[in-house]
């Protein structure tokens, strides 16, 4: 019986887990958007102590 | 002469060698395994025929063994072997005459380390009997209904005696030949059984390993890990869970509808406008950051394709994304019937940053047309909705919730398969496949 009541709690709970995601669309952005946007400098470069040359 | 209950033992009138009695008073032959002699026991054991006794067959049950069947005590009596040669292959396996003081004569068959019990069936069917012939005539499977269950034709096995000996309530005679047309119950098998001599209807039904121990022998080492009547083993899943998980997928997918469906809240929207008054910018506010923001194109395409580039700024004149996409709708008429492919239609689904005034830029880079039919874009539609959700993880979940019984479904699924995969039956569906 405890199991049984465990079953249903968990997958009531997966539900309302999932329906939260589902209802502010979380991993739900469109994947192929370009947001590699250069803004301003473009920073310190590892490896190198922070200079170019 | 009829046997004194009181005789255990008679010596083979053919070799002299001692034979026990231990079939009872219906049995009609005795084939001694020492000599192969064919002995009437309804006629002073007179020699009726001699069979070779170079083809003993294997098996763990021998003459005089004693065990429990059902709670009722049998004694293996005589052993026939058989064999069924089709097509260059070869089946052989080993009927056992069993016998109770109680009960009468039943069989015990070795086949492929399997143990089976049958027999004589002697309830009605309907239809009475079954032939080879009643199954060549056949379109469909036969059936067969008695009073308790469903049968539906396995097979038909013309098979030949090759050896005999110990006792039997009928004669056997080595190279005699007899048909069997099999039918598949839920747990047992029915077999209308044919020889130049008489018809019988017997019942069969696997009988678990531990049987071979209860008769004082040893378990075949090779067994077969298929046999039509072997139980199916259930997952012991309490239907509850079964039932548990269905109705979950069910309210899954109902919250997963209602989430797809929600309307959200319309910020912008451009009308179709003529494609020679791109590029277009549109300007509109968000304040739902939290919820998704969709972006639908709509276009008039017809056997004909777009690419549109769409970019996005911020309240602060700083680019949200940029991305392209390829809108291309084609459709015609072949031997088929009607087709179509492609969409009309492209959505594009964001979080904004923050609340404020966003501007999203539209511009096509390439158009073209699909043979001379093709119409090429002429208009172009966008709308704008902030406060969207999603179904998809809804879905998803419901998806898993099936698994609970799509596997118990699959799983009794390919053990029916398996169960039904020696039938000798092709059904015209699956000799197409083929």
């Amino acid at each position: 019986m405890i199991l049984r009541v465990l079953f249903l709690i968990l997958g009531l709970s997966a539900i309302a887990g999932t329906s939260w995601l589902g209802y502010y669309g979380i991993g739900r952005d469109s994947t192929d958007l370009d947001k590699s946007v250069r803004a301003g400098s473009a920073g310190r470069v590892i490896g190198t102590g922070g200079r170019i040359k | 002469m009829t046997l004194s209950r009181a005789i255990r033992a008679i010596n083979c009138t053919n070799c002299g060698a001692g034979l026990d009695v231990l079939g009872g008073g219906r049995v009609s032959t005795h084939v001694c395994p020492y000599c192969g002699a064919a002995l009437d026991a309804q006629d002073n054991y007179r020699v009726i025929a001699r069979y070779d006794r170079t083809a003993r067959p294997d098996s763990p049950l021998r003459l005089g063994m004693s065990g429990q069947i059902n709670g009722v005590t049998f004694t293996v009596i005589g052993s026939i072997a058989w064999v069924e040669r089709y097509a260059g292959r070869e089946w052989v396996w080993v009927d056992h005459q069993v016998f109770s003081p109680s009960h009468g004569y039943a069989w015990l068959t070795v086949e492929d380390g399997h143990l089976i019990f049958s027999r004589r069936y002697r309830k009605p069917t309907e239809p009475d009997f079954i032939t080879s012939a009643t199954v060549e005539r056949s379109e469909n499977r036969p059936t067969v209904r008695t009073e308790a269950d469903k049968y539906t034709y396995y097979e038909t096995s013309t098979a030949m005696i090759t050896y005999a000996e110990g006792e039997f309530n009928w004669t056997p005679m080595v190279g005699d030949k007899a048909t069997a047309v099999s039918l598949l119950g839920d747990e047992d098998m029915l077999s209308f059984e044919q020889s130049a001599t008489e018809r019988e209807v017997e019942l069969s039904r696997w009988l678990p390993p531990e049987t071979y121990a209860e008769f004082g022998a040893e378990a075949p080492a090779r067994v077969s890990r298929n046999h039509p009547l072997m139980p199916y083993k259930n997952l012991r899943l309490p239907r509850f869970y079964l039932l548990a998980a269905a109705l979950l997928a069910v309210l899954a997918v109902i919250v997963g509808l209602g989430l797809s469906t929600r309307q959200g809240g319309i910020v912008a929207r451009l009308p179709a406008v003529p494609i020679s008054t791109l590029p277009v910018e549109l300007s509109f506010t968000l304040s739902d950051t939290e919820k998704l923001t969709q972006v639908v194109v709509e276009t008039d395409v017809s056997n004909s394709w777009a690419y549109i580039e769409i970019a996005l700024t911020d309240p602060d004149d700083r680019p949200v994304f940029e991305a392209g996409r390829e809108i291309g709708f084609y459709h015609g008429r072949d031997g088929d019937g009607a087709w179509s492919e492609g969409s009309r239609n492209s959505t594009l689904q964001f979080h904004a940053p923050r609340a404020g005034n966003y501007l999203l830029e539209l511009a096509i880079s390439e158009s073209g047309t699909w043979q001379r039919s093709g119409a090429a874009l002429d208009r172009i539609s966008v709308t704008v909705t902030e406060g969207r959700s999603s179904g998809l993880w809804l879905y998803l979940l419901a998806g898993g919730f099936l698994l609970v019984p799509g596997l118990v479904l699959l799983r009794y699924s390919l053990a029916n398969k398996r169960r039904w995969s020696g039938s000798d039956w092709v059904d015209e569906d699956d000799d197409d496949d083929d």
